[in-house]
């Protein structure tokens, strides 16, 4: 029985931030960044994933949230970006948003929940079976920072004015492109459509 | 009552029975009476009995369960009593078919859908013979009809029952004949009723009034004063109500009947009041079918050229009827009403005009039993004196907003100009009201009907108690709509559910008994995934779209369930057509012969056999053109005729304006002379990208080959046929044959680069205006020699094209930016499905077209090619190289979706993965070498993929491309290579780097 339901436009950006919080958990328990002790196993549409119980890499990632549920509502944003780096970017994981809403009379749209966590687990367990079979590069010295992509200019005033909070986005450097890329998955129903993948800056030593 | 509590329950005394002999208690649900819901609700029915046996009402305490029980008999006989008298409720049993054994509407719109049908029937089965021939020649016998009038006007004739059901009705009351008489549910002689609690007349049309007038502020801005108007309009019965009346609205009412003054849909109590001699009789179903298939079967026996609007009125063109048997429109008709009457006993009036909207109101005209003729010189001034209302489609709420515009007749009307009725009532309508009151009319009989949609609604007796009450009415009503799917053989994949709620201020209990009262209207839709009438899918669907609407069933008064896109039976169940398939299709590309493909034409020609509806013509066609194809047969070893001495003059430019000044001044100025050379040689034709009608004539552009006989194909016009004649005739074939493998892939090359200083004098005017922009230049190329990156893209031809001294002196940048025009251009050649033609095919060289830039340009796609280019780029700064490209490729993507209009992307009809694989299986394993179209055709799906996001289908298509590849002859994994890499390339472009494979290919 496929279960379906009616979202307002904020609930469907809620939902959507909900599905990134996860990922971005994922990945970075993924990627053996920290030690495994500062996670801790929880459920999330009836799917084991992981999340980070460091207080302060929570804050960094729920900021970021915030600001990506800021950008969302008003259409800004088009990628959000967790680089991996070292020094030099190793590893991008993108999420690029192509759409997540659509105008409906009723300012409702009917979701179908079902599929959704179906694809979002889909994504999850993509992600961390292809980091945990990947040979381990080096992942020591690494940090991660995250990316947002802007779809408007007009944002960059908006960065001023919310410059009173103490979470502060600089503009980034011109990136690299990367040396290939891999899908994910893509979360695509009604409304969303979400591709997920990354990109490698690795040499191809395949 | 009062002291009743709400989780006190009514049950049946059964229950009590039932109990004791099982020994145990038993589930309340089947014996509950009503809930307590239903008393807060003023629950009308159900609280008249309780109401009437409170006395009788005793306490029962059984263990913890604390019931109320009437007492049996009393019970019985009151429910008796009401079910004889009165409408049952929805979720009572048998609701729905109770409902609509008496509901008048839904018999008059079936039985329009019954007729329509039943007139296609009658055409399948005619077998030329029509009978009614004979008796009109009986009767011009026996009545002295001549019969020489000559016909030549089409002729239009609408045929109308007088007072259907009335006149039907008579039949069986023939001492009514000549009274006032009306049908309707109400007793003519029925009192006023008690007045039922709950319910406030007044106050509900004020609801009523204040919803309307809501309604009217939110669609026009209307000043209160003309709302105040529209009122009267509106509502011009209210006036004539009080609280008591009966307000059953009159079906149809006798000639005798309105000369008092009563109409149709006028309120029983109301008409009474008018006419208190008034008769009422009965709904008469059988006889009004009766009668109907009557009148269709005796207008049929003359023509079928028939259209049928309801039960008792019809349309048909007697132009044929006419002109074999010699009468006049009149004489035909006065022989049909006689006819018509003979059998059954009614009275018809016909209308007759040179078209339908003529002849329906000259049976207004020719009411009561009358015949009226309308001819075509007659008509503008018929159509003058009429007023608005007259015209069909002109209803109580258009015929307000005319009115508000001052215009209340057609000879108004027809002052009002086109723009200013299609503004007021949008494009459709106003151009058919702008026609319709000069009295033209364009339509043509609907001889073939088609439902669009199928419906079930109820809006009267809808009053549920609880949840099971309005899930057993769920499906009920859905089972009724299936049933209707049935009968006429469809099945619907939109299923709409339409709700009636009470409004927030309407009373609970509305003035008319039962009725549905004010209310907010709601619907919701669900697409089915096939086409379906299965009752338990569409009550499933329902509750569904219920659960979601978080209804209060209480508040319920109207439900419709409603079907469209409908799906008839006999076309497989809801899938569209597929679309060929692979094999059909490399089955047709091998029909064109080779000697089709090139013939040569001289240059001049190309203007004038170019046919005109494909605007394929080289704009700037270039002698060099031709240019790859001599590459190639000389790297095979065979000599060229030394053409390449012109080399550095063959280049083939693209339009001017698309050259970035700055690009230009960043050249080896070898280069650069070249280029301006090349642009002054073809002179200022290359200026105007959109002065195309010039580049035809253009000289320079002239010298390309192109095939009258099939229509040019994009690829041979790129050759140039004075090179081409030159060439040995080993070598023409050669080329010719070459261009049948490889399909066009003939060179192009564009190298694009940043910062260019500025235009170059006397080549245009455009260019300036457009400002950054890309060059693109094709350069020669031995083909083999590139030592660099682009060598690994071996299987393109167009990067190989590029000379390699030239590739070696761009910039890193250029050459990426190179590659991905060249991948653009080749994407652009990707869209729509369309691809499954040949390209040989004419229709399909605009596309390809569109996708050499260099090459050569269709009239059109010049046009739109340049916007998509140079406007993007103008915005975005040369520095960000990928922006670009994206900006593009959404352009792209919107031209795509404007001609594919398709929601999943498909490979000649596969879109999943184990379709896909079995397609590209059958490829592999029906040709010995692949076809160029179909790789392309691959290619393009590909890359739509891209477009669309979908990576991870593509990964393991290409797998499944290269292991299918490995014991495959060369050929083939050539072709596997070119799709692979094109794919890459356009990865490339959206992602900035190539997906990961597996293990290397490079």
């Amino acid at each position: 029985m496929t279960l379906s339901a009616s979202f307002s436009r904020d609930e469907c950006i809620g939902l959507l931030v909900d599905f990134l919080e996860v990922s971005l958990h994922q990945i970075l328990w993924a990627c053996k960044l920290y030690p495994s002790e500062i996670f801790r196993q929880t459920q999330k549409f009836n799917t084991l994933v992981y999340k980070s119980i460091h207080p302060e890499v929570n804050n960094y990632i729920d900021n970021t949230l915030n600001t990506v549920r800021n950008l969302l509502s008003n259409d800004f944003v088009e990628k959000l970006v967790l680089v991996i780096k070292n020094d030099k970017p190793v590893e991008r994981f993108v999420f690029s948003f192509h759409s997540y809403y659509k105008t409906t009379p009723s300012g409702k749209v009917t979701l179908n929940v079902t599929e959704i966590r179906q694809q979002a687990t889909a994504i999850w367990l993509t992600m961390s079976q292809r980091l945990g079979s990947e040979t381990h590069y080096d992942r020591e010295n690494c940090t991660f920072a995250f990316e947002i992509h802007t779809r408007n200019v007009a944002y960059d005033k908006m960065l001023e004015r919310q410059s009173t909070e103490d979470f502060q986005w600089i503009v980034a450097d011109n990136i690299m492109n990367p040396n290939s890329v891999m899908p994910i998955r893509k979360l695509d129903s009604n409304p969303f459509c979400i591709d997920v993948y990354t990109e490698d800056y690795r040499g191809d030593d395949s | 009552m009062g002291k009743l509590k709400g989780d006190e329950k009514f049950v049946k005394p059964e229950w009590i029975v039932d109990s004791v002999k099982a020994n145990s208690l038993l589930d309340l649900k089947p014996y509950l009476l009503y809930t307590g819901l239903t008393l807060d609700k003023g629950q009308q029915k159900l609280g008249i009995v309780s109401m009437a046996k409170k006395e009788d009402v005793t306490y029962c305490e059984n263990r913890n369960e604390r019931a109320m029980v009437t007492d049996s008999p009393a019970k019985n006989s009151a429910s008796d009593i009401r079910q004889s008298r009165e409408m049952k409720r929805a979720g009572e049993d048998d609701f729905l078919s109770e409902f609509y054994k008496r509901s008048r509407l839904h018999h008059i719109s079936t039985m329009g859908a019954l007729f329509k049908r039943h007139v296609t029937e009658l055409r399948e089965k005619n077998n030329g013979v029509f009978p009614g021939m004979e008796n009109i020649e009986n009767w011009k016998k026996t009545s002295g009809y001549q019969g020489s009038h000559k016909n030549e006007d089409t002729v239009f004739m609408h045929i109308d029952m007088d007072c259907f059901f009335v006149s039907v009705g008579l039949r069986n009351y023939p001492s009514l004949v000549g009274k006032p008489v009306v049908v309707t549910h109400a007793k003519a002689d029925s009192k006023p009723l008690p007045r039922r609690e709950g319910r406030n007349r007044e106050y509900e049309f004020e609801c009523y009034k204040e919803h309307w007038i809501k309604k009217s502020k939110f669609s026009e801005s209307n000043n209160a004063d003309e709302t105040e108007a529209g009122l009267t309009d509106v509502f011009p019965r209210l006036q004539d109500l009080d609280e008591t009346c009966s307000m059953s609205e009159i079906a149809s009412c006798s000639y005798e009947a309105r000369a008092a003054g009563i109409y149709n849909g006028m309120f029983m109590g109301a008409a009474l009041k008018l006419c208190p001699s008034l008769v009422a009789i009965p709904y008469d179903f059988e006889g009004y079918k009766e009668v109907s298939t009557l009148l269709y079967n005796t207008v049929a026996s003359y023509t079928l050229d028939l259209e049928a609007v309801s039960c008792d009125e019809l349309y048909a063109d007697i132009t044929t009827v006419l002109r074999q048997t010699g009468l006049t429109p009149s004489d035909f008709a006065t022989h049909l009403k006689e006819v018509i009457f003979s059998k059954t006993r009614c009275n018809a009036s016909v209308g007759m005009g040179p078209n339908m909207l003529m002849a329906r109101l000259a049976t207004k005209k020719a009411k009561p039993n009358g015949l009226f003729y309308i001819q075509k010189g007659e008509m503008v001034e018929f159509m003058k004196s009429h007023k608005i209302e007259d015209l069909p489609g002109v209803g109580r709420s258009m015929a307000h907003r005319f009115h508000a515009l001052g215009v209340n007749t057609c000879l108004e009307m027809q002052q009002v100009t086109i723009g200013k009725l299609q503004q007021e009532f949008g494009q459709k309508q106003g151009q058919t009201l702008y026609y319709m009151c000069r009295g033209e009319d364009k339509r043509s009989l609907k001889t073939e009907h088609i439902r669009k949609s199928i419906s079930a609604d109820i809006n009267y007796g809808v009053r549920f108690a609880n949840d099971q009450e309005m899930y057993k009415f769920v499906q009920e009503l859905s089972s009724e709509v299936s049933k209707r799917m049935e009968e006429i053989h469809v099945r619907g994949r939109l299923l709409t559910l339409k709700l009636k709620i009470r409004a927030k201020d309407a009373p609970v209990e509305t003035a008319k008994f039962m009725g549905h009262g004010v209310c907010d209207s709601i619907s919701r839709s669900t697409t089915l995934v096939t086409a379906s009438r299965e009752t338990k899918i569409i009550e499933k669907e329902v509750q569904i779209l219920l659960k979601q609407l978080k209804v209060d069933c209480c508040e319920l008064r109207g439900m419709g369930i409603q079907f469209s896109k409908l799906v008839a039976d006999n076309v497989s169940k809801g899938k569209q057509p597929k679309q060929n398939s692979l094999l059909s299709f490399v089955a047709r590309s091998k029909i064109f012969p080779s000697e089709n493909l090139v013939t040569t034409v001289p240059p001049e020609d190309i203007v004038k056999t170019v046919p005109s509806e494909n605007f394929i013509t080289p704009c700037i066609a270039t002698p060099n053109a031709e240019e790859p194809d001599n590459e190639k047969v000389e790297s095979d070893g065979k000599q060229g005729d030394g053409k390449r001495a012109n080399d550095n003059a063959r280049f083939e430019l693209p339009s001017f304006s698309q050259i970035d000044p700055t690009v230009l001044d960043q050249l080896p100025n070898d280069l650069k002379a070249d280029i301006i050379q090349e642009y002054q040689r073809q002179g200022i034709a290359l200026s105007g990208v959109n002065s195309l009608t010039k580049n035809y004539s253009e000289p320079v552009a002239g010298p390309s080959k192109a095939e009258a006989g099939n229509g040019s194909s994009l690829a041979d016009s790129q050759i140039d046929p004075l090179v081409f004649d030159q060439l040995p005739d080993d070598l023409k074939n050669d080329i010719i044959q070459e261009y049948q493998r490889k399909g066009i892939t003939l060179s192009v090359a564009k190298s694009s680069t940043e910062n260019f200083p500025k235009p170059i004098a006397g080549t245009s005017k455009t260019e300036t205006a457009l400002g950054s922009s890309v060059a693109k230049e094709s350069v020669n190329s031995s083909g083999t020699s590139l030592s660099e990156k682009p060598v690994s893209y071996d299987g393109i031809e167009e990067i190989t094209d590029i000379d390699a001294s030239y590739w070696s002196a761009l910039p890193d940048d250029i050459r990426i930016e190179i590659e991905r025009d060249i991948q653009q251009r080749k994407s652009e050649t990707t869209s729509p499905m369309k691809g499954w033609k040949s390209i040989f095919k004419p229709q399909r060289s605009p596309v390809k077209a569109a996708g050499k830039i260099l090459n050569g340009k269709t009239k059109a796609e010049t046009k739109r090619k340049t916007k998509f280019q140079e406007i993007p780029k103008a915005k975005v700064q040369p520095t960000i190289p990928i922006p670009v490209a994206i900006a593009q490729e959404k352009v792209v993507i919107d031209a795509k979706r404007l001609e594919a209009p398709k929601e999943e992307l498909t490979l000649s009809g596969a879109s999943t993965l184990p379709e896909i694989r079995q397609l590209l299986l059958e490829w592999f394993s029906t040709c010995d070498s692949p076809e160029s179209e179909d790789c392309e055709a691959v290619s393009k799906f590909l890359a739509s993929l891209v477009n669309n996001k979908e990576l991870h289908k593509i990964e393991p298509i290409i797998l499944f491309l290269r292991r299918r590849s490995v014991g495959q002859s060369d050929s083939w994994k050539r072709a596997v290579d070119d799709i692979i890499n094109t794919t890459q390339l356009y990865v490339i472009q959206y992602y900035n780097a190539p997906l990961k494979l597996p293990s290397s290919f490079l």
